[in-house]
């Protein structure tokens, strides 16, 4: 069965990426980060699409549901029009490239195999993610589940889940865990063709595998943890740290509007998405107020109207605030715990292999010559750990207990896009060293 | 001079660092896929309701008995043992509403209310489960119930029809 989600959410995918390549949203960038990215808008598009009908008082079926993108499709591939298709650069295949593309492999199988081979097992899957889509898909409306669950949650996550239960016709929480699965192929696609255009083709093969093998993102990939949001909230902060990067870089307008387009979509995956997405709009401001760029400021729209209209939804449905805001204020005491095992995640090798020492070691070596978008990014990264450590601050629950059970998949959030960050600054020294090497080589023969 | 030797001596480093991640991924990969005949290859041959009993245990026992005893769109007062069995019989009873109380004198005053259709005890001594000691609870002073039983060796659930 879990064909038939796979099947329609790649079909769809790909009606996206026609639709962004059509309009040229993405100037300047390859076919396969455009795909890439076309799986988070996808997600943001179905959610907001069963948001939209809740509102207007559209009813969700199937059909209701599947209409427009079959329109949408059939309009976008209308004879006569320019054609639209995936280009992927060729490669030469060497030994090693060969080795490292079987790697890949062997890891994307691995996961997508483990994904489907056990009902959904996460306590925050079904306690959450999966009771929503299912209260979703029963009901067929949003308001009956704030007053069961009185949960104020971003509801993302449950909306495209209960998406594919509508396709299916039934609920069927085996199956839709392939779209968990898509969001670690996907976050995989996008350090690819993000990298591939810094660094050879061996080396982005290289960190793309690094990324893919870190055992934390295979086991929310498909593994016991997969079902939950956290890996979801990864791949979209990768989005945006790469759109992010590319606009400041190329300063290009057109890149802003999509940039923004992620960012909403983020706070509606997660809380901590929420958060970052409101960093992303302070550094954006920042950044285009210092470059005197007033005319863009018109962008935070995009972000304005569905996160005011998502806050209005909540208070009309009666929901309660988020329990973190019902502490009893800041507990300055617990500073040194929540350092400790915040620094102490980092070195946890079981989780993370050595990206955290790499990451931070690259920065550290990169020093004073990071460029300006990296520095950008850095600074995106590091607010966002801040206010991983300001929430243990503040809580009213037990924070060591809070801060045990969901460290790890809060730096799950950010590995993407710090292995992104660690390629991007290892790359120049990398390519010198193998570079060196392989002239040494040739040498000798000479 | 010096500064020069450290800055190649730190990069050798962080060629070395990088290395032992390239290594344990490849040492992680090799592991997992040994998975698939050590771990995995049990569960290809099992059937939708055995993982589940695999997954959660006795629970999902549970929650399928009382899933099959009681009718949709029910209201369950629910007398738990813990949080667990309260989130997981949210998750799989819905659309059944479940509420949730953790001791007798909660249960009584709900009870008084009269809003419900069932009023589900599931007592255990299961560990993970069994945060507020549920063998130590006596529910004699249900009136008008009757009910059905679910025993096992470590866990006694009742049904009381209200």
């Amino acid at each position: 069965m879990f064909m038939i989600p796979l099947s329609v959410s790649l079909c769809l995918t790909f009606i996206i990426f026609v639709f962004i390549k059509r309009i040229s949203a993405l100037p300047g960038q390859t076919d396969l980060f455009r795909f890439g990215i076309s799986y988070l808008l996808l997600f943001g598009v179905i959610s907001f699409q069963l948001f939209l009908y809740a509102v207007i008082g559209l009813s969700w079926s199937a059909f209701s549901l599947l209409a427009p993108w079959v329109v949408s499709g059939l309009w976008l591939s209308i004879p006569g029009r320019k054609h639209v298709t995936l280009l992927v650069s060729k490669e030469t295949v060497s030994k090693v490239s060969f080795l490292l593309l079987a790697c890949i492999l062997l890891c994307i199988l691995f996961v997508g195999f483990e994904s489907v081979l056990r009902p959904v097992s996460s306590w925050d899957s079904w306690s959450n993610w999966m009771l929503k889509a299912k209260m979703f898909f029963i009901d067929g409306a949003i308001l009956p589940m704030f007053s069961y669950t009185r949960s104020d949650y971003p509801i993302g996550i449950s909306l495209f889940v209960a998406f594919f239960y509508f396709v299916l016709g039934r609920v069927d929480d085996t199956s839709v865990l392939i779209l968990f699965f898509l969001f670690y192929l996907f976050s995989g696609l996008v350090i690819y063709s993000f990298l591939r255009r810094v660094l050879s083709f061996e080396l982005t093969l290289c960190f793309t595998f690094l990324f893919l093998s870190l055992q934390n993102v295979i086991r929310h990939g498909g593994r016991y943890e997969t079902g939950m949001a956290d890996l979801a909230l990864g791949y979209g902060i990768l989005c945006v740290v790469s759109l992010f990067y590319y606009y400041i870089k190329s300063n290009d307008r057109a890149l802003l509007l999509t940039l923004e387009i992620v960012s909403v979509i983020c706070g509606f995956i997660k809380y901590e998405g929420f958060v970052f997405s409101l960093i992303v709009q302070f550094l954006l401001f920042y950044f285009l107020l210092r470059e005197k760029r007033l005319r863009e400021l018109f962008v935070f729209i995009v972000w304005v109207i569905p996160t005011v209209g998502w806050y209005l939804y909540k208070l009309y449905g009666g929901v309660q605030q988020h329990y973190i805001f019902s502490g009893t204020g800041i507990q300055f005491s617990r500073i040194p715990v929540i350092i400790s095992s915040m620094s102490k995640e980092f070195l946890n090798v079981k989780n993370w292999n050595l990206l955290w020492p790499s990451f931070f070691f690259a920065v550290f070596l990169a020093g004073t010559k990071i460029p300006r978008e990296v520095r950008y990014v850095l600074l995106l990264l590091l607010l966002q750990i801040l206010s991983y450590g300001i929430v243990f601050v503040v809580t009213p629950v037990d924070f060591e207990a809070q801060l045990f059970a969901t460290i790890d998949r809060l730096y799950l959030h950010l590995a993407p896009s710090a292995v992104l960050i660690t390629a991007i600054l290892a790359g120049p020294f990398l390519s010198e060293r193998f570079s060196r090497s392989a002239s040494r080589e040739i040498s000798k023969y000479h | 001079m010096g500064n020069v030797r450290l800055k190649r001596l730190l990069a050798s480093f962080f060629l070395f660092l990088l290395s032992v991640w390239f290594i344990f991924s490849c040492a992680r990969t090799v592991y997992n896929i040994t998975k698939l005949y050590s771990e995995e290859a049990s569960w290809v041959v099992l059937g939708d309701t055995d993982k589940r009993v695999r997954i959660f245990g006795d629970l999902y026992r549970v929650v399928s008995y009382v899933s099959a005893n009681t009718n949709q769109n029910s209201n369950l007062l629910f007398l738990s043992p813990g949080g667990k069995t309260y989130y997981l019989s949210r998750y799989y009873l819905y659309p059944r509403k479940i509420t949730y109380v953790k001791n007798t004198s909660e249960m009584r005053r709900n009870l008084e209310a009269g809003m419900f259709d069932y009023l589900v005890v599931f007592q255990t001594s299961e560990r993970g489960l069994n945060e507020y000691d549920s063998l130590s609870w006596k529910i004699d002073s249900v009136p008008d119930f009757t009910f059905l039983d679910f025993d096992n060796k470590a866990a006694v659930l009742k049904i009381y029809n209200l």
